[in-house]
């Protein structure tokens, strides 16, 4: 995972912007921003190198000289890694996801009423604070199908919200796993804050980081094309009649969602939706 | 009825469907907007995961509430010149060096998908902005 990029910012006018950002793309840069007259676009360091940068300039040069324009101004910058989301996170306050349960983070603390569960996250760049659709009916999902002592897979963890849920809800143990570096750091923050350390693992990487078997529920708040390419190896991980849960789906992944579920010998148990979003339970026959 | 959201600002990004992470451009981008990040990148990926490999041009509209919306555009033409050409990346020389052909009807294809963001009143202007990045990547536009 790269901690920074290069940033090369490109003074030059719009117009030459959609084939430039063509031209750099096939030359490894990976993201634009269009900022006003300015084309910033972006790689990471590790796969940067110094010695295209005059045969960029010369590309650029000329894409401009075709479009009659006076050559590019060309910066290069380094830009650090940090929490791009802190300003938005700060202004988060305590929300509550399902008649049961409120997220709060520590710094707008929650006085819980009777039967209230409340979950300590502090986000840091991950995603699930309850604030999105497809985390409330993940926890949904979660608080009606969830069985005591269940042991729970968590692909994809974020902040660690829907392990830590699981285990409150009184699952026994919980894995977690995520591929982002932000992720893996703050679920397992998030763990500590609520006292379930002991009962939650947290891993870096993908699916294969996981090499147990037989858990009672596998939990997946991802994307489609995700989940579809995954599902293969979270069903291999489920145990005899596990349930499995995902979200991350719109309302018009539907058909093709339940079609996949179906063909990897999951039936249909549930299925919720808020907004445009879609989640389904699903059990193995 | 309630009054409509006063806009803060827009900001334009080309970034590669179904990836987008908190890393930059988004980062930078939205975070001085005062967006949730996170929240963007989870309702990029979920709509655009069926173009997965292509960079996507969005425009994302900033609500004084901090709220936005998007609409995605079509991508660079030079993108899906490669694409249809089958090569990784355009000549550094293109007016000496050509490294691959495309035809006019892959020409016709890639201007009709990119008409509604381009300033062309026909698809015979559209094609003719296509040939021009073509000339520009060294790749030859068969007759």
């Amino acid at each position: 995972m790269s901690r920074s990029h290069i940033e090369l910012a490109i003074g030059t006018e719009c117009a030459a912007f959609d084939t430039m950002t063509g031209a750099l793309s096939v030359e490894g840069f990976e993201g634009f921003w269009e900022d006003g007259k300015i084309l910033r676009a972006y790689v990471g360091d590790d796969r940067w190198n110094p010695d295209r940068l005059d045969v960029l300039r010369e590309k650029l040069t000329r894409i401009a000289r075709d479009l009659s324009l006076p050559p590019p101004s060309l910066t290069l910058t380094v830009v650090q890694e940090r929490n791009w989301n802190r300003s938005w996170e700060e202004t988060i306050r305590p929300i509550r996801v399902t008649d049961r349960i409120v997220i709060a983070p520590t710094w707008h603390p929650f006085t819980a009423g009777p039967g209230d569960i409340v979950l300590t996250i502090d986000p840091k760049m991950s995603f699930g604070t309850g604030y999105h659709e497809t985390t409330r009916l993940m926890l949904g999902l979660l608080e009606r199908h969830l069985t005591a002592g269940a042991r729970l897979l968590d692909a994809g963890t974020g902040t660690g919200v829907i392990a830590i849920a699981a285990l409150k809800l009184g699952a026994a143990a919980a894995i977690g796993f995520d591929i982002d570096e932000w992720s893996f750091t703050n679920a397992a923050e998030n763990g500590a804050l609520n006292g379930v350390s002991g009962l939650f693992t947290v891993r870096q990487g993908n699916l294969s980081a996981v090499r147990e078997t037989g858990f009672d529920m596998i939990a997946a708040n991802i994307q489609k094309n995700v989940i579809e390419e995954m599902l293969p190896g979270l069903v291999s991980r489920l145990a005899p009649a596990g349930t499995i849960l995902v979200s991350g789906l719109l309302t018009g992944d539907r058909d093709s969602m339940v079609a996949t579920l179906t063909r990897e010998g999951l039936t249909l148990a549930d299925e919720r939706r808020e907004g445009e979003w879609i989640a389904f339970a699903a059990k193995l026959s | 009825m309630a009054p409509p959201k006063k806009i803060t600002g827009y900001v334009k990004l080309q970034i590669e469907a179904a990836k987008a992470t908190p890393a930059p451009p988004v980062g930078p981008a939205l975070g001085q907007a005062q967006v949730n990040i996170m929240e963007f990148c989870k309702q990029f990926n979920a709509r655009t995961a069926a173009q997965a490999g292509l960079i996507i041009p969005v425009v994302i509209t900033v609500f004084s509430d901090k709220s936005f919306t998007f609409v995605t555009k079509t991508p660079p033409a030079a993108i899906l010149l490669a694409r249809a050409a089958k090569v990784e990346k355009g000549s550094a020389e293109p007016n000496r060096n050509k490294v691959a052909n495309v035809t006019k009807k892959q020409v016709r294809e890639i201007a009709e998908m990119k008409m509604p963001d381009l300033n062309a009143n026909s698809v015979e202007a559209a094609m003719s902005m296509v040939a021009g990045t073509a000339r520009s990547m060294g790749i030859t536009v068969e007759e």
